[in-house]
């Protein structure tokens, strides 16, 4: 069985490529590359802190000179002032920087992106102005005399220094890859993109946030530490603004993203920068426009560019090996579906178990809810229906958590969610898709289902890297495929999200739901979109799932498909319960088909008595008010 | 002693309340960051020390129409090639831009500081205050308040400053009710520039101009609209006066942290208050 984040973790080969280049080129030019190979691992290593940060987790920083200073500092106070060992200042080093990102990521990471990276560019050239103040570091003098790294009873040389060096950055660059490739790195991927899916899957992401910035800064420490022990000296004016220059354009050129990639283009950038020498003040305009180039030019960058000429040279496996599992169903044979689907569930009993009561949402003035009350029961295929701008979807926020209520109360098998936020309401066996398909569109099909798993795989950072939890990806990936199987989709199980069509993205966002199993669906929109064969498929998982036990709420336009799936239905109309009841009792009912279809009910007919008054359906309201509060923390 | 770092700080303040202003203004209509727009100023200020033009009127034209041309072209190649992309990605290309401005500045006018001429010799004693201020600031005070009028009635009134509104909410909305938005975000970047133009006349003869200054200037931007709140005029100019009043204070008692001070002030105003003192649109995510 192939692992569950990809078929074949890309990256080996280029591990392979950079290994050779190491430890054959230049041992190969002689002596005199040593230190510029010895740079270049430095530059590698903050390439890959920086490609943690903002390739996998979505925030640039520009103050990584920042890190790099307080690394390369703490080694040097460290070491000559408090005469401790290098390797032990080498752990401080870290630590200091991992500290420093913490501090800055309590401070910015609940701000926009933009902000963030304002308050990096601030922290980055703000600590040289401390350095170059304060007396204990030696002002612009700096510090000098670190001692190098001892071997024996010498020191390493230049070229074991080299060695060394290019050592721990491959070991960090395994490291990071299994990062990328673990269930984390698959979150971290995904709240880059859209933080509100992660959530919906359980992932606390100020948390991930805060984590990813801190592991980026703690190696961009390390290079720091690790420049300052090569050097022998440090001092302030080392570490301008020309440090995040280089670093953007090592993990742009190289391929952000990809751990690789950077580490490649590091290893370039430390080549530009020994001819750039030649070329006088030019050096940052060769740098600057060309780092803009290759913004524009190749966004993938160097590795993702050489993958996809190489992937375009090779026939594309996945579309052609595997023939649909589920044979299109054409119009002819759709009936047929219908048919079968027919058959009247008994209706659910037992108490309800989801309970929404007084439920109010004002946007600026904009009422999208006013006293909204609703009871589910547990297995019960509940549809929510609607004129456009009814409320549907801010109802199905609220319950997902995505939107606080200003009032009201949620409650799901008697744990009160109304102020839970939303990453944990998944671990109460909530999972929703959203009115526009929410995937992560340069990740596969299987990728974006399995983050579906994120609640149930070991998700630690640490067991990630180091553990063995690609042995329980592996046999959880079944799971992934039997479910994308169940749903036609496993013939394109390998293509990424953004190669494929309306419905096939919709059935994807609910085999993101499937595999949870959830005790509680919320599908917003949830066939509109799919063709008749594509319906039927949703219709009988819905089915299945409520006949499991799960609970079910369906936002549907379709109200042919919502009649017959659909156990009871609420109608909504400008933010209250218009009329409630069974699918039948509904589209009879004279206010519901004057608000929702115009005045005619399904059948064209008009006129026939409502049966239940909308003013006597809405439960009491609770006086609960919360404002301005944040949805997640 | 305070009376003259307030002086001085009030002084520094309204220079750096300038560059605020053009920086805010780009991002009112197109949500960039403008990272070239120190950039920008220095490249006027440099050109400005070469011309040597001796009619402090013509000097100022001279500068406006500087600042036009230099932002249109930042505009043309550092902006609008990136307008769909992510804005961390459309930030990174104008810190290429503003590296590219620095290196072709050290090219052509080396590594030397350069004085430009004041608006107007002489100093006088302040009235109240007392503390010695020079002509030159004081006309600069007067003309940054002028403009910051004038940019706040362009904003609320006029078509044009309605349409740069209008982008910055909704920029497909704009264009379907008619507006030609590359046009209108052209003509936003170029005013935007006349005011770097502006605050290169202005600032160049207080504190003078090397290669470097482009990176300073635009932090100074940075700091001032996010101190004044980014969305808005008065904000930037009374950001302006926050931070030029810390340096003045800073340079008097402590010279050394006077760097440390601008940007321990943008840092602490994002941690505590990232809508800015004086009001602005909420800064923190997923507020709903």
């Amino acid at each position: 069985m192939t692992s569950l984040l990809a078929r074949r973790p890309r990256g080996i080969g280029w591990l392979a490529f950079i290994t050779a280049l190491v430890f054959v080129l230049p041992p190969a030019l002689g002596s005199d590359w040593d230190s510029v190979g010895t740079q270049a691992a430095i530059w590698a290593m903050a390439a890959i802190g920086l490609d943690l940060m903002w390739g996998l987790a979505g925030h640039a920083s520009l103050g990584q000179q920042g890190f790099i200073a307080l690394g390369a500092y703490a080694v040097a106070v460290v070491t000559v002032k408090w005469g401790w060992g290098v390797q032990a200042a080498l752990v401080v080093s870290v630590l200091v920087a991992a500290v420093a990102a913490l501090a800055i990521g309590w401070i910015a990471l609940r701000l926009k992106e933009i902000y963030l990276a304002l308050a990096t560019l601030g922290f980055g050239l703000m600590i040289p102005t401390i350095l170059l103040a304060l007396e204990y570091t030696g002002k612009a003098t700096g510090l000098y005399g670190i001692p190098g790294i001892p071997a024996g009873d010498h020191m390493l040389n230049a070229r074991q220094l080299y060695l060394l060096f290019w050592g721990i950055a491959l070991v960090m660059v395994v490291l990071s890859l299994r990062v990328r490739y673990s269930m984390t790195g698959l979150s971290w991927r995904v709240f880059a993109h859209n933080q509100d899916v992660a959530e919906s899957c359980g992932v606390n992401t100020v948390r991930e946030k805060r984590k990813a910035f801190a592991v980026g800064a703690g190696l961009t420490g390390l290079a720091g530490g690790l420049y300052a022990v090569s050097s022998s000296a440090v001092s302030p004016a080392t570490f301008s603004l020309h440090i995040v220059l280089i670093l953007l354009v090592a993990v742009v050129v190289g391929g952000k993203g990809t751990i690789v990639g950077p580490v490649v283009g590091a290893m370039g950038v430390s080549v530009a920068l020994l001819y750039s020498s030649k070329l006088g003040g030019l050096t940052d305009v060769v740098f600057g426009l060309g780092f803009v180039l290759a913004l524009k030019v190749v966004p993938g960058g160097f590795v993702q560019t050489v993958q996809r000429v190489a992937g375009g040279l090779r026939p594309r496996r996945q579309d052609t090996a595997h023939a649909p599992a589920v044979a299109p169903v054409d119009e002819a044979t759709a009936p047929a579906a219908h048919a079968t689907d027919h058959v009247r569930r008994a209706a659910p009993t037992g108490d309800p178990v989801l309970t929404i009561q007084g439920v109010s949402k004002n946007f600026r003035g904009v009422i999208a809810l006013s006293d909204v009350g609703l009871e589910v029961r547990p297995g019960e295929i509940h549809g929510i229906v609607g004129p456009n701008g009814a409320g549907k979807s801010t109802l199905l926020a609220v319950v997902s958590g995505l939107i606080h209520p200003d009032a009201g109360h949620v409650t799901w098998k008697g744990q009160e969610l109304t102020r839970m936020p939303a990453w944990r309401r998944a671990s109460t066996g909530l999972a929703r898709t959203f009115q526009t398909p929410q995937l992560v569109t340069d990740l596969t099909v299987r990728e974006n289902v399995a983050l579906g798993l994120y609640m149930s795989v070991g998700k630690g950072l640490v067991r990630g890297v180091v553990g063995r939890e690609r042995a329980r990806l592996n046999a959880t990936s079944e799971t992934v495929l039997a479910v994308l199987d169940r749903l036609g989709l496993a013939h394109i199980a390998e293509l990424e999200c953004s190669e494929l069509s309306f419905g096939q993205l919709r059935l994807t966002e609910f085999a993101r739901c499937l595999v949870r199993e959830p005790g509680l669906l919320l599908l917003d929109e949830a066939a509109s979109g799919l063709d008749q064969a594509e319906k039927a498929l949703l219709v009988d998982e819905v089915r299945k799932l409520a006949d499991a036990g799960t609970t079910v709420c369906l936002i549907e336009h379709d109200t042919d498909l919502v009649a017959r799936v659909c156990d009871n239905v609420t109608v909504l109309d400008a933010g209250v319960v218009l009329a409630r009841g069974t699918g039948d009792e509904i589209f009879r009912n004279a206010s519901v088909q004057a608000s929702y279809m115009g005045g005619r009910d399904l059948n064209g007919r008009s006129g026939i008595t409502p049966t239940a008054d909308a003013e006597a359906m809405a439960l009491d309201a609770h006086d609960l008010v919360v404002e301005g509060e944040r949805v997640a923390d | 002693m305070y009376q003259q770092a307030l002086i001085s700080g009030i002084a520094l303040g309204v220079a750096y309340g300038i560059m605020g202003l053009g920086f805010t203004l780009i991002y009112r209509s197109t949500r960039v960051l403008n990272l070239a727009h120190g950039a920008v100023v220095m490249g006027v200020a440099l050109t400005l020390t070469r011309w040597n033009i001796g009619n402090p009127v013509v000097r100022v034209l001279a500068g406006v129409a500087l600042g036009v041309v230099g932002m249109a072209v930042v505009h043309l190649v550092f902006m609008r090639p990136f307008s769909g992309a992510l804005p961390i990605t459309r930030l990174s290309a104008l810190v290429g831009a503003m590296f590219a401005a620095g290196g072709i500045a050290q090219k052509v006018f080396g590594t030397e500081s350069y004085i430009l001429k004041p608006l107007a010799e002489g100093h006088f004693t302040m009235p109240l205050l007392g503390g010695r201020a020079s002509t030159h600031e004081m006309i600069s005070l007067v003309g940054v308040l002028v403009v910051v009028v004038a940019l706040s009635v362009f904003f609320a009134r006029s078509l044009p400053g309605k349409s740069l509104r209008a982008i910055a909410d909704d920029e497909a909305g704009a264009r379907l009710v008619g507006i030609r938005t590359e046009f209108a975000l052209l003509g936003g970047s170029m005013l935007a520039g006349g005011l770097a133009g502006l605050a290169a006349v202005i600032v160049a003869p207080q504190v003078g101009v090397s290669f470097l200054s482009g990176f300073d200037w635009t932090l100074v931007a940075v700091t001032t609209a996010v101190v004044g709140g980014i969305t808005s005029e008065w904000g930037a100019l009374a950001g302006g006066l926050v931070v030029g009043i810390a340096q003045g204070i800073m340079l008097v008692k402590a010279p050394q942290w006077f760097l440390t001070i601008e940007f321990g002030i943008l840092i602490l105003i994002l941690a505590f208050r990232p809508e800015g003192l004086f009001g602005g649109e909420p800064a923190v995510e997923g507020a709903r």
